[in-house]
């Protein structure tokens, strides 16, 4: 397994993650979800050690990237965001470099590029030379070299990023089926793809883990604030005394529009209160005209915990709502 | 180290600019060949390879420019620097490839003695030793261009501020007797060695204390000096700026001395870049 703990990386003053901590354990596909610059590509490239923490350890099955660190690369096979890829080698020449690189022997060489080739999809290329395959196939091409040697851990970074959609579903197959045979870790900025494919998602923002579960757990916490949107005809007093009248820990905005009076009330948990609602309000002489119940989505729930407090209301649209019309 | 060495040989013969500085050196030694040694009839072909040194200050960093730069700007660094390979190994396999690329056209120019020799006596140990020389002059320049290569992402900053180094380096005879003409202009130049030392501190250690401290004490203990023995100023001085002065120790096999501490300081000093370089590479994770 993967233990990062307290990881911290400074430039300079800016502190590009901070005190980050959490393991992989074996066999799982773990997702590092965050917006651009929160520090995914950081991060990853302290678990490779490809960059020295400013403080903080990692350790890859209990081989500390820095005091073993040609133990701890051994273990990892590492695909960055642009796939580290000589333009003037061909597609063998650089697998074939890879596995020197790796310490593979000489004997077992071609067969293990074989596989990797394989695994990745890239047997049809291997003449070409890189400078001249297209994006999707140098992402191709760098998963293959990753694949080399067979090491336990993958660490993929933005894998699917340029890819079309039909590459990226290809890729996504790819590696779910990765995850049978290794630890995966995979960063990404499409929530879609993440809860896809991870068990495990792990969500970043500003250098920090703000959250971290299954993408079920993450919907699950969020969905702790229900919301409905009921629409009604009458006065906003009687309405609001209404609502008040079930339960007084709901919240009430309520805003005169076209159709009537629009109450968006928010429940502090996640009791079903519809049908209370609903007679309440046409004892108190405020007939529904449509009620709506939002449920956060993932979406909601990384868009919440990304955005500081105050601007996450005032992006209601580009979050993906499941409305149930009553 | 090997698939290293073997990648990056086959890179920069299969790319123009092995070639070319191969192509060049031939040609130039060639030109300097017909003239003294065929048209003149000199049996010393030392003197060939002296005029053909000078050129070294630009072919060299022309091979060595790409080396380390060119992989990080197309992040091909990452590949390096995450396998289970270690920096010195990666430098060591970069710069045998480098050598490697060198030696042919010092190769060649082995042959030319032998061709001389057809038409009469010419001083084979003498000139050996002077292509000894030649290579491990090639090889210390070599390794100044890989370490500048080392500190950037751009080819051209690396080519040019290698070729600056080794102009000075080149020129250090000539600056050497300026600067012996009055202490005052060492006094400065050590002052300004001073402040670089110690800027150089503060930038990598952040401590602005440390590097103001290290001026501090270095301006302190010139001036000692400079009261009480003026003349020791200029004379070490005189021996740093020796210590620089790469191209003068070939100058040396010209005359026909076998100078041992000649090739021992062109290995230091080859050694001491690749060693900068390896620090450089190993820097480059913490900042």
């Amino acid at each position: 397994m993967i233990e990062v703990s307290h990881l911290t990386r400074r430039y300079g003053n800016r502190c590009a993650v901070e005190d980050l901590s959490f393991s992989v354990p074996a066999g799982q596909i773990v997702g590092l979800l965050g917006p651009n610059g929160a520090g995914k590509s950081t991060t990853m490239n302290m678990l490779t050690g490809y960059l020295a923490p400013t403080d903080g350890t990692v350790r890859i099955e209990g081989c500390d990237i820095l005091d073993q660190p040609l133990e701890a690369r051994r273990k990892i096979g590492y695909l960055p965001e642009i796939p580290p890829l000589y333009a003037d080698m061909k597609v063998n020449e650089q697998l074939s470099f890879v596995a020197q690189l790796r310490g593979i022997p000489k004997k077992d060489r071609a067969a293990e590029i074989a596989a990797a080739a394989g695994q990745a999809g890239v047997e049809d290329v291997m003449d070409r030379l890189i400078g001249n395959l297209s994006k999707g196939y140098r992402q191709r091409v760098g998963l293959a070299a990753a694949l080399i040697g067979h090491p336990p851990f993958l660490i993929l970074d933005e894998p699917t990023v340029g890819l079309d959609p039909k590459q990226m579903i290809e890729m996504r197959a790819l590696i779910r089926e990765l995850g049978k045979s290794h630890t995966v870790l995979i960063s990404s900025h499409i929530l879609s793809e993440v809860s896809a494919v991870c068990d495990h998602v792990l969500i970043l923002s500003g250098g920090k883990l703000v959250a971290s579960g299954t993408p079920a757990e993450l919907a699950r916490a969020a969905a702790g604030h229900l919301c409905w949107q009921i629409t009604v005809q009458g006065s906003e007093s009687d309405a609001r005394a209404a609502v008040a009248g079930v339960d007084s820990a709901l919240e009430v905005q309520a805003k005169a529009t076209d159709d009537g009076l629009l109450l968006s009330i928010t429940s502090p948990d996640d009791t079903d209160r519809r049908a209370a609602l609903s007679c309440a309000l046409v004892q108190a002489g405020c007939p529904i005209l449509a009620m709506a119940e939002q449920r956060m989505s993932l979406e909601d729930v990384f868009l919440q915990l990304i955005e500081p407090e105050g601007e996450q209301q005032s992006e209601p649209d580009e979050a993906e709502q499941e409305e149930e019309a009553e | 180290m090997i698939a290293i060495y073997k990648r990056e040989t086959a890179s920069m013969l299969r790319s123009m600019i092995g070639w070319v500085v191969i192509a060049v050196l031939l040609g130039i030694a060639g030109i300097y060949f017909t003239n003294g040694n065929l048209n003149y009839g000199l049996p010393y072909f030392g003197y060939v390879l002296s005029s053909v040194s000078f050129f070294l200050v630009f072919l060299c960093p022309a091979l060595t420019m790409r080396t380390f730069a060119e992989e990080k700007r197309q992040k091909t660094d990452q590949l390096l620097l995450t396998a289970p390979v270690s920096v010195g190994n990666i430098v060591m396999g970069k710069y045998l490839a480098l050598l490697t690329v060198f030696a042919i056209p010092t190769g060649i120019f082995a042959l030319y003695p032998l061709i001389l020799n057809q038409y009469g006596a010419v001083p084979m140990a003498e000139t050996y030793a002077t292509l000894l020389a030649f290579f491990l002059l090639g090889a210390a320049c070599l390794a100044v261009g890989m370490f500048f290569s080392s500190i950037t992402e751009h080819q051209v900053v690396a080519f040019v501020t290698a070729v600056v180094v080794l102009v000075v380096s080149y020129l250090m005879t000539g600056l050497q007797t300026i600067i012996t003409a009055g202490s005052g202009s060492a006094l400065v130049l050590f002052s300004v060695l001073a402040a670089a030392i110690g800027g150089l501190l503060w930038y990598f250690t952040k401590s602005f204390v440390l590097g103001a401290g290290v001026f501090t004490v270095a301006e302190l203990a010139l001036a000692v000096v400079t009261a009480t023995r003026s003349s020791a100023v200029t004379s070490a001085f005189t021996s740093v700026l020796d210590s620089l002065a790469l191209f003068d120790r070939f100058s040396g096999f010209l005359n026909g001395t076998l100078d041992l501490g000649a090739y021992l300081y062109l290995i230091s000093a080859a050694g001491l870049f690749v060693f900068f370089t390896v620090q450089a590479l190993e820097k480059r994770r913490w900042s």
